[in-house]
């Protein structure tokens, strides 16, 4: 009795878990570029780099909107890196992030601050 | 006992519990954190908990490919190690000429290290085309000494007048094994299946040996081929040993209550 409640526990907990990925997988990635004085940056080149096991692979890039938000599709890496720059502000850090599963979607808490990096 | 030397006693067992999960606990800990092992003084509570790490290892390699081989390895040990040790077990409860002399040659070969007949195994496996094979793998523990001795124990306490009995009802002596001694020798068949298991999976040196091809890695290799390519190891290495050590420790407190007494039957018989 018992191995049948402990199977049919992990047998809904990852059931469960995957229906919940499955749902949120869409590989979005959402998030704001300011200026140095945290006005929006609009048309900044915001640059997805993925985590590989020893370096960092750029993948994509995308322009920020009129209010300094952007958005990246398909990008699936749980482990990977985001980088802004727009000529005559500089760039940000480039900033590592974690996903829980490949392709959960995101939104950035922190923005991208231009003129911090290199 | 009195109830302040059950106490103290407690105490002292709790304290001694306590020191030996200790590298348990530092390895769990390290593998939600990340930390740096060598650092001084040590942080014995964990600080910013997350479980990246348990995400890296299941993106970064084949953890779930390596898992279905551990799996497929385990269960055909574990398997053969029930029908197999069931069987030896048996014939030894039977009294026959040279009986002795069996146990004896069984108990010495108990002495020699796996390490010392790795190449006749080796050679045993190549000549029966198993090299490269999730049987392959199965084959050196596909029978292991100590638990024929663990069923031994456990038959030698059954009556014999049950196995008269079944004889006169006109069992064979694989039937006999099968509906008379197994079901009631439970506490034989947990341990069996526990220690075959959890040798199984912790098997490194002969995986290595006997597998070239990738597909067919086990865990432990998995493990070893993680730590050769992984850059930063603390956390994602611990998060790696933890996925590898919770099949077992899972396995163990499903039947734990079974392993000890399969472990300690015939200790008391008279």
């Amino acid at each position: 009795m018992r191995y049948a409640y402990v199977v049919g526990a992990l047998v809904l907990l990852v059931g469960g878990c995957n229906l919940w990925v499955a749902l949120h997988n869409d590989g979005i990635v959402r998030g704001r570029v300011v200026q140095p004085d945290g006005r929006p940056a609009t048309g900044a080149t915001v640059s997805f780099w993925e985590k590989t096991l020893t370096t960092l692979e750029r993948r994509t890039a995308t322009q920020t909107g009129p209010d300094g938000r952007f958005v990246l599709t398909g990008q699936a890496a749980h482990h990977f890196a985001l980088q802004a720059e727009k000529s005559g502000l500089g760039a940000s850090p480039r900033t590592l992030y974690r996903r829980y599963f490949r392709g959960q979607n995101l939104v950035l808490d922190e923005p991208l601050r231009l003129g911090e990096g290199r | 006992m009195r109830p302040s030397r059950a106490a103290s006693v407690h105490a002292a067992l709790i304290a001694v519990s306590m020191v030996m999960l200790v590298p348990f606990y530092w390895v769990l800990k390290t593998s939600l954190t990340g930390e740096n092992i060598f650092q001084y003084p040590p942080a014995l509570l964990p600080r910013a908990i997350h479980p990246f790490y348990y995400v890296d290892v299941w993106y970064y390699i084949p953890f779930v490919r390596y898992l279905a081989n551990s799996v497929i390895v385990s269960a055909i040990v574990v398997a053969s190690n029930l029908v197999c040790n069931a069987l030896a077990a048996y014939a030894l409860t039977l009294r026959f000429r040279g009986q002795r002399a069996i146990i004896g040659l069984l108990l010495s070969c108990m002495l020699i290290p796996f390490q010392a007949t790795i190449i006749p195994a080796y050679l045993i496996t190549k000549e029966l085309h198993l090299l490269n094979s999730h049987l392959g793998l199965a084959l050196p523990l596909g029978s292991t000494i100590v638990c024929i001795f663990v069923f031994k124990a456990s038959f030698d306490a059954i009556p014999r007048s049950l196995i008269d009995a079944a004889r006169i009802d006109g069992l064979p002596e694989w039937r006999i094994i099968r509906h008379v001694m197994l079901p009631l020798s439970t506490s034989a068949v947990a341990t069996t299946v526990i220690l075959s298991f959890i040798w199984s999976w912790n098997s490194f040196l002969w995986p290595l040996i006997v597998i070239r091809n990738p597909e067919l890695q086990t865990l432990p290799l998995g493990l070893s081929t993680f730590l050769s390519y992984m850059e930063n190891t603390t956390g994602a290495l611990y998060a790696f040993c933890i996925m590898v050590l919770v099949p077992g420790i899972a396995l163990f407190l499903l039947e734990q209550r079974r392993f000890i007494e399969g472990l300690t039957s015939g200790a008391t018989k008279g």
